[in-house]
Order: structure tokens, then sequence, then C-alpha cells
């Protein structure tokens, strides 16, 4: 599996990010880095100093709206990447509307209520769309307590279980791990459909395709 | 008495009747805050309420945690 095949693959695909926090400004990172051809990007917030500590931006993005602070840094790496940035609260409508052009959308939000409403939505509306959701991240350590479920066009990472509290917060490392399954397996679904690079020969966790 | 498969384990509820709204209470759990599949397919949380969960039937219920 050359890189340059990878990247020539990639650069035909589209992949929707839902939500630029530590998430999905990790998992687009890695998703530039291995050539993706279009990122749509959505979220509302601006880069505030607090999100350094975890979230894929700089001390000169403060102030700058997420969305458009990850353009910036994804255009340091690869300028040939197409972004289309909305600086939204996302609603069913918009996800249908806006994602309906991706191979594959990342849920990346952090609010349970938003993470149901885009998992019911892409499910429930939107024929043949896969989903890749992050659950269970908070904290430190327990490595391998982290996981990629799948339940039919739904791919779940995470512990499924760690709660984000005062006194057992979102940190890097984790958000890291887990923001790279994500990207992990958004690759895995985009070579499904190629014919020289089967990605199920590297796969070790059950594969429910519907 | 209704069986259903619950997340791979057998669980049984001895109602006539059980809908995913039912099952969330049951579970002390927000409607807000679960995916509920019904033999593999999603329901909306439009239709918690109106969905019948049958026996035997395959549920796999997925709680949404925060942090993103």
């Amino acid at each position: 599996m050359h890189f340059e095949k990878v990247k020539e693959h990639m650069r035909t695909k589209s992949v929707g990010i839902a939500g630029c926090g530590g998430l999905g400004s990790s998992c687009a990172m890695a998703l530039a880095r291995v050539g993706i051809g279009e990122l749509v990007l959505a979220d509302y917030d601006i880069v505030e100093e607090e999100n350094l500590s975890r979230q894929y931006f700089f001390r000169d993005q403060i102030g700058k709206l997420k969305t458009d602070a990850l353009r910036e840094t994804i255009h340091r790496i690869d300028p040939e990447i197409k972004i289309h940035t909305f600086d939204i609260k996302l609603c069913q409508s918009d996800i249908v509307e806006l994602f309906g052009r991706c191979d594959v959308v990342v849920e990346a939000f952090d609010l349970p209520d938003m993470k149901q409403m885009i998992i019911e939505t892409v499910l429930t509306t939107m024929p043949e769309k896969y989903i890749v959701a992050g659950l269970g991240l908070a904290g430190m350590g327990l490595t391998n307590e982290l996981r990629t479920s799948s339940y039919g066009r739904l791919y779940v990472c995470g512990d499924q279980q760690s709660v984000v509290t005062l006194d057992n917060p979102t940190l890097a490392p984790r958000t890291g791990l887990v923001a790279h399954m994500q990207a992990n397996q958004v690759m895995e679904l985009l070579f499904q459909d190629h014919p020289g690079i089967n990605p199920k020969i590297f796969s070790n966790h059950d594969q429910i395709v519907t | 008495m209704i069986r259903l498969s619950l997340n791979g384990k057998e669980k049984v509820f001895e109602q006539q009747e059980l809908r995913p709204v039912d099952l969330i209470r049951s579970m002390k759990l927000r409607p807000r805050h679960v995916i509920i599949m019904q033999n593999g397919k999603a329901i909306h949380k439009d239709n918690f309420g109106k969905t019948q969960l049958n026996d035997g039937d395959e549920v796999t219920l997925l709680k949404m945690i925060n942090g993103g």
C-alpha cells in the first residue's frame, strides 16, 4: 500500500465533521494529512485559551471561529484540500443538507443531545450514509478500554462509559486517541470501494454493514 | 411477557406491551440521550412512544455520553 495510492484515493472523498473541538479538530487534521479531497466543517464556537489544552488550535488563533482556524491550519499542511465551513449550530435539516454530499460523517459534538440528534438523523433519514461517532473519552489511561464498535452504518469509537465531570475532564491524550480512531475508521470505510487496497485485511473488529 | 435481547443479553419484561419510552424509563435514562435500534434499525426519538418492541427483538441501546 503505497502512500501515493492512498492519497490518490483519498483525494476523491469527502468527509463531514460535525463539531470542531477536541475530537473534530484532531480528526480533521489526521484526514488532512492523508490527503482527503474535501472536508465539510461545522461548528459555531470560537477558539478560547482553555481549548488549547486538547484541541488542534494555537495561541494566535484565540478569538477566531474554530472552523476558520481549522481551515487555516489544514491549508498550512495541504492547500489543495477543499474546505467548506459552516458557522452554525446544526439542526436536523442542516445535517441532511450540508453533509448530504459527504461519503462519511464524523460526529464530534460535546453534548449528548447533539450526539443523539446527528446519529439518529443520519441513520433514519440519510440512507447508505456512514457515521463515525465518539462516545466515552474522558480521563486518562485505560487505553485498552477504547474500542471501535459497529452497529450497521454507525461506528462508535471510545469506551462508551467515561463521563466528563469536573473530576474527570477531557484530556489531550485520550481525546486524541479517540479522534484518531475515528479518522482511522473513516479511512477504512473510504477504502471499502478501492479495488486494490482492502482495509478489512487489517481490520480486527466485527464488520456489520447493512 | 416480552423477552428482548438487549445489547446482546437476554432481558425479560413482565408487561404485555413495551415501547422504547418504557424501556428508557425503566433504565432511568433520558429520551434525548439514547440511540435505540430495533433489529438493527434505528428508531427516531419522535417514535419512542409509538413503536412496539416485540418478543424476540434484538434491541441495541447506546447511551450518549458527553465529551468531544
